[in-house]
């Protein structure tokens, strides 16, 4: 007997797909990429009597065909061969829709359940099914549950350990769609069995048929069924001119016809309680005048969430770094091996650690956004910002993307393959990075407070993040209107009806994009950390210009009596070697060969190596800028960092370096997943490039337009 | 808009049921709006239009459907009742 079994999850989207795999799979699932694919598609398994049994979920679709990436990657992943079983999921509250992919599933020829699951709102709406006769149509068995609630798993355990052990699983019926359709099917199976056997053996030829007939792309780009296509496209014709079908919709039209003559017959609708509330809800929140204000007020309550609700949090895990690395420091005494010490509180902890920083910003963010995407509001919320989109050549499928934007560029990256217009995809893909993400908040938490007074920060903050929503917007015009020129794609999106999310469904959609930021601290980050701790410290300086220990020693001899102003003193001295070292080292020197680069923007040289470290991740700015000026432990909110920013640097040249990190590239993992979305070198560096571009030249500007007409160009101390 | 006329989805007052006839020529991907549902036949109801203009809303098979007015306007409909009031 086999040893291990290999399940297909398929169904429409927000059937409750998810909900039974996570059911069946239990705690055990795991989140699969594959690169190459758009979209994703989840694995995982369980054990059922000591075999191995994989179950894989499909992304939702309406329809097994190729107009859309979701269904490109379920239509190849059903099309290869080993797949045992296919659990098609249900939503039972609307029959008619959902069993048009079960037609289609029928077609492939594998052993087949039938789930209809959300039986509760199914019965809610009044509806009563004659399962027997549903059963007998499709060849397949039925299961009945309740996906959220767990009612009927044990049912539809059982039934999938019949299907797979016992033997008795059997393909399911085969569907008639009229005399003229069938004989031309017909025709066709005896065409393909006519020639030598291709090497997709485990299709059925009557699907190969169908395929074909229907002119599916995925079955065109499949080279085993050159040698019928002209077969097929003979009779397509003949169907056309003998029949008058319409060639792109006639299966549908059969198919659809098919399950309206088996719902007339088992499906019985009495007059219950009908979906009022999601109805009424809608009527207020899409509305056309009140629709707008009210998406307004839940993306400030969603920032509100993210920024206020996170900072005890925030402030836990850097109190949490700060003893880590003073216990290590306790630990590991001073002068033992100080290359490594240096390295690992430095370099590993603070660098890490002043990352970590921002996880509960971006986890909380993403949890409020996972609420909102599975209570059904943002499907709406793309509904509504739609027609303000399109003013900028994007639509309101562009929406969800950029709002993830604002926690981490990476996970927002990945969720644009929902967008199926591939050039529409890639300009959302190249403005994303303008959306301020969670990375650059660090720089505007110590930059804002030390140059504004408390009455406009929150102002500025403002101004800096419609800075970068503007240029986006103008950016994705441009680029639509030029480089991306072209039909805009067919859209079409359903609206689900409003759901409570449960718990857990949140917590799993949130931790899935947080895991890619901290993926980015764990790897990215680190390696940057190390690179700039090492850039920091070498090569060591042997000599000064003065003697810096003489002096101080001399120092302390004379100034007995007056102690305190001989302790400040001392310290001046000792940053003033420090600051010394640190122009010897690579770093220093590096920054100050681009001085001359970064002078009309207002940035030193200090300045500029931070910003060469903010190119590997803006995080690093603040706590590369806090070594040059020799403040032990900074982060945005040490007071010496912000004191020695006030003293040096104006309002002005404060402003500029938050544009300048507004509008560069966010990080390293950016450029990695561009990369890889898109599939071209050429577009990420090329992406880079232009927004290092963009940002330099809008940070010349209000520089040079700033220092002309005088504003902030004073220091504040 | 009398009972029974065939017109264009995009000239269906809001709350309006009416049949689908069938998707006109011009249509872009009609395969996608048949795979929805959209067939001739089919019942449907305009639930609602978007702020900025652009995008309906409608009921089929039990589901809402946003699409864009370039496209229903391609889409003819039969007007099936009037609205009770």
């Amino acid at each position: 007997m086999k040893k291990s079994f290999r399940i297909v999850l398929a169904g429409n989207p927000n059937c409750g797909k998810t909900t039974i795999f996570n059911q069946l799979t239990g705690t055990r699932q795991h989140v699969g990429n594959y690169p190459g694919v758009t979209v994703e598609r989840k694995v995982g398994g369980f054990s059922l009597e000591g075999c191995r049994v994989e179950i894989v979920d499909l992304p939702g679709i309406y329809s097994l065909s190729s107009s859309s990436p979701e269904e490109r990657v379920a239509f190849r992943e059903l099309m290869s061969p080993g797949i045992d079983l296919i659990l098609n999921v249900v939503d039972s509250s609307i029959p008619q829709r959902s069993l048009y992919l079960t037609t289609q599933l029928t077609e492939l020829g594998i052993p087949m359940l039938i789930v209809f699951n959300m039986m509760d709102e199914a019965r809610e709406k009044g509806l009563e099914f004659q399962f027997r006769n549903i059963e007998k149509c499709f060849g397949a068995e039925i299961v009945q549950t309740v996906g959220s609630r767990g009612g009927g798993m044990d049912h539809l355990r059982e039934s999938i350990r019949n299907a797979l052990l016992s033997g008795q699983a059997h393909p399911p019926s085969t569907l008639h769609y009229g005399t003229a359709v069938d004989e031309a099917i017909a025709d066709l199976v005896q065409e393909i069995n006519s020639h030598p056997p291709h090497s997709r053996t485990h299709i059925p030829a009557r699907c190969i048929a169908i395929k074909l007939l229907e002119n599916d792309e995925t079955i065109h780009q499949m080279p085993e069924f050159d040698a019928y296509r002209a077969a097929a496209d003979l009779q397509r014709g003949h169907l056309e001119e003998k029949h008058a079908i319409e060639s792109e919709t006639f299966m549908a039209d059969c198919r659809y016809g098919i399950i309206s003559g088996l719902c007339r017959t088992t499906v019985r609708s009495t007059p219950g309680k009908r979906q009022q509330l999601s109805d009424r809800i809608d009527k207020v929140v899409t509305s056309k005048f009140i629709g707008l204000p009210i998406f307004l007020l839940i993306m400030l309550l969603t920032f509100w969430f993210t920024f206020t609700c996170a900072q005890p949090f925030m402030d836990l895990i850097e109190t949490l770094f700060g003893k880590l690395a003073d216990g290590v420091n306790a630990v590991w005494p001073e002068g033992k091996l100080e290359f490594l010490r240096a390295l690992l509180t430095e370099g590993i902890i603070g660098g890490v650690g002043g990352v970590l920083v921002f996880l509960p910003n971006i986890v909380f963010l993403f949890l409020a956004i996972a609420f909102l995407e599975d209570s059904g509001y943002m499907a709406r919320a793309a509904f509504v910002m739609d027609g303000f989109m399109r003013k900028f050549g994007l639509h309101g499928k562009s929406f969800i993307p950029l709002l993830l934007g604002f926690g981490c560029t990476v996970p927002a990256i990945m969720a644009t393959r929902s967008i199926e217009s591939e050039k529409d995809r890639i300009t959302t893909i190249l403005i994303l990075p303008l959306m301020s993400c969670g990375a650059r908040l660090p720089i505007y938490s110590l930059i804002i407070p030390a140059f504004f007074v408390p009455r406009y920060q929150a102002w500025v903050m403002w101004l800096i993040y419609l800075i970068g929503v503007v240029i986006a917007m103008i950016g994705a015009r441009l680029l639509k209107s030029t480089l991306f020129k072209g039909d805009s794609e067919v859209y079409l999106m359903e609206l689900p009806p409003y759901r409570m999310p449960t718990l857990k469904s949140i917590l799993i959609h949130m931790w899935e994009r947080s895991a890619m930021y901290l993926r980015k601290a764990g790897t990215i980050i680190l390696a940057a950390s190390l690179v700039l701790f090492i850039a920091n410290t070498y090569p060591k300086q042997e000599s000064f210009s003065t003697d810096y220990a003489a002096r101080i020693q001399q120092m302390e001899q004379n100034t007995t009596p007056g102690r305190e102003s001989g302790e400040e003193q001392r310290t001046a001295l000792e940053e003033q070697k420090k600051a010394e070292e640190l122009a010897y080292t690579i770093s220093g020197r590096v920054g100050k060969a681009l001085e001359p680069v970064f002078r009309p923007l207002g940035f030193d040289w200090k300045i500029s190596t931070a910003l060469i470290g903010a190119l590997a991740a803006k995080e690093v700015f603040v706590s590369q800028l806090g070594i040059l000026y020799a403040v032990g432990d900074a982060d945005e909110t040490s007071t010496p960092l912000k004191e020695h920013l006030v003293r040096n640097y104006t309002p002005l040249q404060g402003f500029c370096i938050m544009l300048f990190c507004l509008l560069s590239i966010p990080c390293m993992a950016t450029i990695a997943i561009v990369r890889r979305e898109t599939n071209s070198w050429k577009m990420a560096l090329g992406q880079a490039a232009c927004l290092l571009l963009c940002a330099y030249l809008m940070t010349f500007l209000v520089y040079q337009l700033g220092s002309a007409f005088q504003i902030g160009t004073r220091l504040l101390s | 808009m009398e009972t029974g006329e065939v017109i264009s989805l995009n000239a269906l007052e809001i709350g309006r049921s009416a049949v689908l006839v069938r998707l006109g020529g011009p249509l872009r991907k009609k395969k996608k709006f048949a795979d929805i549902g959209l067939v001739a036949g089919t019942p449907l109801r305009l639930e609602g239009k978007a702020p900025f203009g652009g995008l309906l809303r409608i009921n089929v098979l039990g589901s809402s459907i946003t699409l864009h007015s370039n496209d229903a306007e391609h889409i003819l409909v039969e007007s099936a009742e009037r609205r009770n009031s």
